[in-house]
Formats: structure tokens, sequence, C-alpha cells
């Protein structure tokens, strides 16, 4: 299948979105790449790529330097076991080479999630142990992300009820180890970048609470003592 | 004359393996281990594929995905289980294209209640509530429909249902007395109609691994083998071996192009195509200090299966893991091996005193409209006119009534049966001793007797006839309870 190159690195990679944005898998797939056409050996393989990705609601080039070229990108967000974390923003770094007369673009870009402020983190967590504390399950279940709670939180049965302030300690990102190892196997080791850990207080009680970015919000993901 | 004494000697084997012993030995697997590199990664590892039409239920086709070959019920204390990283896949083809018109997606979560035991329950499981379960898994399955370019370009992804339990493996007395009572908490319905169940399952593949992995050997004609050794009965090599299935039955009507169930058999629109496939993230990192393994990057699929033994013992062994990383699209670069098949060319080796130059099918397109026909869904009760693209898709026409599977229609297609492989394939149907004597050419012969010789095709066999475990069934999931690990033979 014949590729058709763009006129420069900027305008492939614009070229590309646009073709992704318009679920165009043969346009999009004309523009990939030496190396792409090597991890995508045919239309079939892309297309099976595309299917069931998060779609581009919308993007935006933000810059381009040389062969790179910085986009930024909005979703529909959404947390499953099947795309991982779509956020609703993140920073697409797309190359692009020169080949056939023109440029064209790398099958995939890195990204760089643009998620909510950490101290919103220890807020949202702070909310839903208040609505554990208060027996209120229903309520702190919309605060979750998941249904089923990954970790395992011995502590977290005895919280209901408990006396004391609800008090939480400085936000720190995800770490590798066996309290994370769950969530790294159902959404990949992205997790370790997007999902930020809340020491809670409740009287006696200490609780991690493992956070997720939802669009613009924070979410509960996971607990453990 | 040599091959009329060949003939007597297979006769007789038959004869003798028929009084001898069938039936009180077990039986074992399709894809098991078939490529170097899935070989060595167990939990993704695709062993069998089966699509039928249901005969209880004529507007529902069911779905049968085994993973995790030659599994072991005594596996304590960490017992099989799907793999928490793998994306497990059901594809499907209504319009004969070769691409994914439907896509179920499945992905499996482990939860442990309590770290700090090494048992994999504390109790007997309770069969209602799972209690006492300390290793559990749940997992979510959702539906893509294609578009051609992603869900902007006119494709949709449903989630089904998410946190499905699926049930403890069949542990043992204590642990999991009377296992069909774990069964039920672990089918959910789907919306539209459809069941889902995902588990541990008794392997139903049958096959006498040991025998036909030794130099191609079938043992009720083992005297005329090259290197002769006694005859015997068949044994099934995954005897008493457990598999892990993802089960479904779906509404015909939600699977076929047409959203009706088809009435028409000549027709395209009546056959679905189907592939299973695991795919793992492209990158995995080890941790030094013991915590678990850190994958990233767009999943790359690792294992594939349509028809039965295809990548087993078609495909060569420098092309085994590249055939398991490619689409049924792109199987024309396959199609020399496939249409060439090694198998066939070793029958005149292997059995000097039946087969020779003039009665072994040559290999090639044109010598082998037999292959064409089975890989372009004409074995399916399509014509020729209607031939779909060839490639490596289970397919089954579901304007064919269904025929319950069951031992005596083992041979499917061959005993003029058309309600089993290869238009589909059932639980029972014997797919090792139809494939093999379709490779020796029993679709070019009119008579069903080897050319030259007096040898019917059908002595052609591996002696396995049918599984050895809990009886298949008519009722979701279909797969007969797995074998308890308290139950496992010391001989294994």
């Amino acid at each position: 299948m014949a590729s058709t190159p763009q006129p420069s690195a900027k305008a492939a990679v614009g070229r590309m979105l646009e073709l992704l944005e318009a679920g165009d898998g043969e346009g999009s797939y004309r523009l990939l790449d030496e190396a792409g056409r090597r991890s995508y050996a045919s239309l079939a393989a892309w297309e099976r790529r595309l299917e069931g990705s998060a779609p581009i609601a919308d993007f935006e080039i933000e810059r381009a330097e040389g062969d790179r070229v910085v986009v930024l990108v909005s979703h529909e967000p959404a947390l499953d076991p099947f795309q991982g974390l779509v956020p609703a923003r993140e920073r697409q770094t797309w190359s692009a080479v020169e080949a056939a007369g023109g440029w064209l673009v790398a099958a995939q870009p890195t990204t760089e999630f643009l998620l909510p402020a950490d101290d919103e983190a220890a807020s949202a967590a702070i909310a839903w142990a208040r609505d554990v504390q208060g027996c209120r399950e229903a309520a702190a279940r919309k605060r979750q992300a998941v249904e089923i709670l990954f970790n395992a939180s011995t502590s977290l049965p005895t919280v209901c009820g408990v006396r004391g302030d609800v008090v939480a300690g400085p936000v720190a990102n995800l770490e590798a180890g066996p309290v994370s190892a769950d969530l790294v196997a159902q959404y990949s080791s992205d997790a370790l970048s997007w999902a930020r850990v809340v020491p809670i207080t409740i009287g006696d009680v200490r609780l991690a609470v493992t956070m997720a970015p939802i669009g613009d919000s924070w979410e509960v993901v996971g607990v453990s003592d | 004359m040599k091959n009329r004494k060949a003939v007597g000697a297979l006769l007789c084997a038959t004869a003798i393996g028929g009084l001898v012993s069938y039936g009180s030995t077990p039986a074992a697997a399709s894809s098991h281990r078939e490529a170097p590199l899935i070989s060595q990664d167990p939990v993704a590892d695709n062993t069998d594929l089966y699509l039928y039409r249901d005969a209880v239920d004529p507007a529902k086709v069911n779905i049968v995905a085994n993973f995790i070959g030659l599994e072991q019920p005594a596996a304590g204390p960490n017992f099989a289980k799907f793999g928490d990283d793998v994306m497990y896949e059901i594809h499907l083809d209504n319009n004969g294209d070769v691409k994914d018109d439907i896509t179920y997606q499945f992905r499996f979560r482990t939860i442990v209640a309590n770290p700090g035991t090494f048992l994999y329950n504390t109790n007997t499981i309770n069969p209602s509530t799972y209690a006492n379960q300390n290793v559990q898994q749940v997992y979510t399955v959702r539906k893509i429909v294609a578009g051609g370019g992603g869900l902007n370009g006119g494709g949709s992804a449903t989630t089904l249902a998410t946190d499905v339990p699926t049930p403890p493996v069949n542990v043992g007395p204590r642990s999991t007395p009377n296992y069909q009572s774990y069964v039920a908490r672990s089918v959910r319905s789907l919306p539209g109609g459809g069941k889902v169940f995902a588990g541990q399952r008794n392997d139903p593949f049958f096959v006498d691994l040991g025998s036909v992995f030794d130099l191609l050997g079938l043992r009720p004609i083992n005297t005329a083998h090259v290197a002769p050794l006694p005859t015997a009965p068949g044994r099934d090599g995954l005897a008493g071996k457990n598999v892990h299935s993802i089960v479904m039955q779906l509404p015909i009507s939600e699977v076929t192009s047409s959203k009706t169930v088809p009435t028409v058999v000549d027709s395209k629109a009546s056959v679905v195509g189907a592939y299973a496939s695991t795919s793992r993230q492209s990158t995995r990192v080890l941790s030094s200090v013991g915590a678990a393994p850190q994958n990233s990057g767009s999943y790359v699929q690792v294992s594939r299966l349509g028809i039965p033994l295809v990548n087993e013992v078609l495909i060569p062994l420098g092309s085994k893991d590249k055939w398991n990383a490619s689409l049924p699209a792109d199987d024309a670069q396959f199609f020399g091996p496939i249409l060439d098949p090694e198998p066939t060319r070793l029958l005149p080796v292997v059995y000097p005193s039946v087969f020779n130059a003039s009665n072994t099918p040559k290999g090639g397109a044109a010598n082998r409209p037999d292959l064409i026909k089975l890989l372009t869904g004409q074995l399916a009760g399509l014509s020729a006119g209607n031939a779909l693209p060839p490639a490596d898709l289970l397919r089954v026409n579901l304007a064919v009534a269904p025929v319950q599977g069951t031992v005596s229609n083992r041979m499917a297609a061959l005993a003029g049966d058309p309600g089993g492989f290869p238009n589909g394939r059932r639980l029972t149907d014997d797919v090792v001793d139809i494939e093999l004597q379709v490779l020796a050419g029993i679709l070019l012969d009119d008579n069903g007797v080897i050319n030259g010789t007096e040898v019917p095709y059908s002595a052609l066999s591996d002696g396995v006839n049918a599984d050895d475990g809990p009886a298949q069934s008519t009722t979701f999931p279909f797969v007969g309870n797995p074998f308890a690990g308290y139950d496992q033979p010391a001989s294994g």
C-alpha cells in the first residue's frame, strides 16, 4: 500500500492525527514510516490496533522541533483494564522521518499524562475516607474508580464508625513493589506515573489510599494498610 | 502383495486394539505448547478453539476458547489461573473479509484476601459466595465492533460485564466438594441474551500425544511403522489434565452480519469465522527486588488459534512464532507449508508399506483442492462460487442444522455429519483422526481406501476416540468439570 508522505514533519503529524480523529484506518496506515510498517505488517494489523483504542476527541499542535512534533490531545477520560488510563488530556511527542520525498510518522508517540494537581488527590482521599468513616458506603463508592478496590487492607473494615479526625499526609507517587503489583498488572506500569498515594489517618487507623486521575478529578482505586 | 500384508496387519491391529482396552484409559491436546516462544508462556497459550451451533437452542452459537495446556490438577499452592497481564480475545469475522468484525476481550485480575498465609483457600470454599477462597480471580469482558479505523471510524466498544468471578480450581474433596456446585456463581448473563463463563475445566481435547510425537507413531498400527512396535490401543496424552476455558453462548443474531439466524446454507453471510488470541504488552521489565514485572507498551499478539493443529503440525518450527504473531488476514505467507503438509510428505517415510510416491498426495494448490476447500469455507457448506478468502479461521455455517456432538459422530464430516468439524468444531469431534485422514488424502479419493492398497483411510487413527474426563454437557458451560488435584494419579 503506497505511502502518502507530507511536506513537513508538522504536516505529517497533523495529518496523522486528523485521520486518527476521523477514524480513517487506511489513510493513517499510509502515513506510517518504515519502522511502523514493520510493526504493523498489514492494514489489517494496523486496523486491529486502532479498534478499541481510545479515540481522539480533539488535538492541537503545540510545537514542531525538527523531526519532533508535540501535540496536546484530549480524550473522553476512562480507566479500564483494556486501555489502562485514558487521560482527559495528554501531551504526545511524535517523531517523523524523511522518506519518499516527504515526511512519514512513527506508529506511536511518547506520551505525558496531564494530571490534576496532587493536592486535589489529598482532598479527594479525605472526602472518601470521611464517607467510609461515616458508614456511607454508597457515597464512598461514588468516589471510587473501581468497584473492588486494589490491594488488601485489613484495617479498612474497621473504619466505619471509628472516632477521630481524618488527616492526610503528603501525597506521593505510587512505587513499584507488592502494594502496586496488582494495579500494575491490571493497568500496566503506566500506573506508576499516574497513581498517587495519600496516607490517611483516622484516629488510630492508618491507611494508604491509592488515587487515580479520572478526567479532572481524583478517584480512589486502592487502599492498603 | 506387500500392501495386502500391510493391510492385514493394520486391520488385525485395529481389531486387537478394539478388543484390548479402548475406553479404559483417559485422554489429552491441539495447540498445546505448539511453538517455541509460547511453549514457555503457558498462561498465554491458546490450546483449542471450539465453535458450534447449539443443538438444544439452535438460535445460539457456542464458543469455547481454551488456554494453559497440560495443566496439572495437583498444582498447589499456586494453582493455575489466567494471566493478569494477558489480553485474551475471541475474534469473529462475519462478512468473509478475514478481518475482525466483532471481538470479545477479557482481562483478568487476581484478588488475594489475605497475603499473610500461603493457602489458596483457608477452609472449605462456600459454593455460593466463594468465602474461604483466599486467591480469587475476576474478569472484565468487553465487546468491540469494528469500524475499520477505531472507535471514531464507526466502531464501538462496550463493557459487557465487570468483576465476574471465576470459580475456584478443583482442589479436592476437603476444599471444593461437589465441584459442580461452584459453577453457577461464575455463569454470567450478558446483555442481548448471551452467557459467559471463565475458569478451570477438564481439557476436552484428546490425542495420543506420546505416540504421535514419537516419529508420528499411531499405536493401533504400530506394526506398519518403519520402526515397528507391538500394536496397542491409543493413550490420551491429555488424560487427567485440566485447562482454563473461556466459554460464551451467544445469540446467532448477535454474531451474523444480517443480525438474523441464517437459513441459506450456500451463502457467505451464513458463515462466521473465528480465532482466539492472546496478547501481551510489548515491554516487560523485571524487578531486582522481587516486585511484580512492569509491563508497558502496545499489546502484541503472542498466540492464536483457529483451525486445530495448523500451527502444531503444518507450520515449520522456524515460522511458528511468526505465525502466532500474525493475523489470519495475512495467512497467504504461510500457504506454502499449509498446502504442502509435512505430515503428508512423511507418510511414505514413516509407513512405507502403505504409502509411496504414487499414492501420497502431492503438495501445492493445484494438488490439494481439499485443503483449499478447508481454508475457504467450502467444507462448511459453501459452493466454490461462494468460497471465502483462504485463511486459518475456524468457520461455522450457522444455516446448517446443529447436531449434538457425541462419540459416535466424532468423525463429523468424514462420516457424513455436517454438524461438526470442519463446519465449526464440537467438543467431541476427533480432529486428530479427521485431519490425519484428510492430510493423507481421503477427500481426494472416492472409495475411502488408500490408492493401490486395501487399507482404509479410517485405519489412520491415533486410537483415542474420546476425552477421558467428566462428560461434556449440553448445559452451559458445556466443558466437563475439572479433575481434582486430590484425585490426580501418582503417575500424573
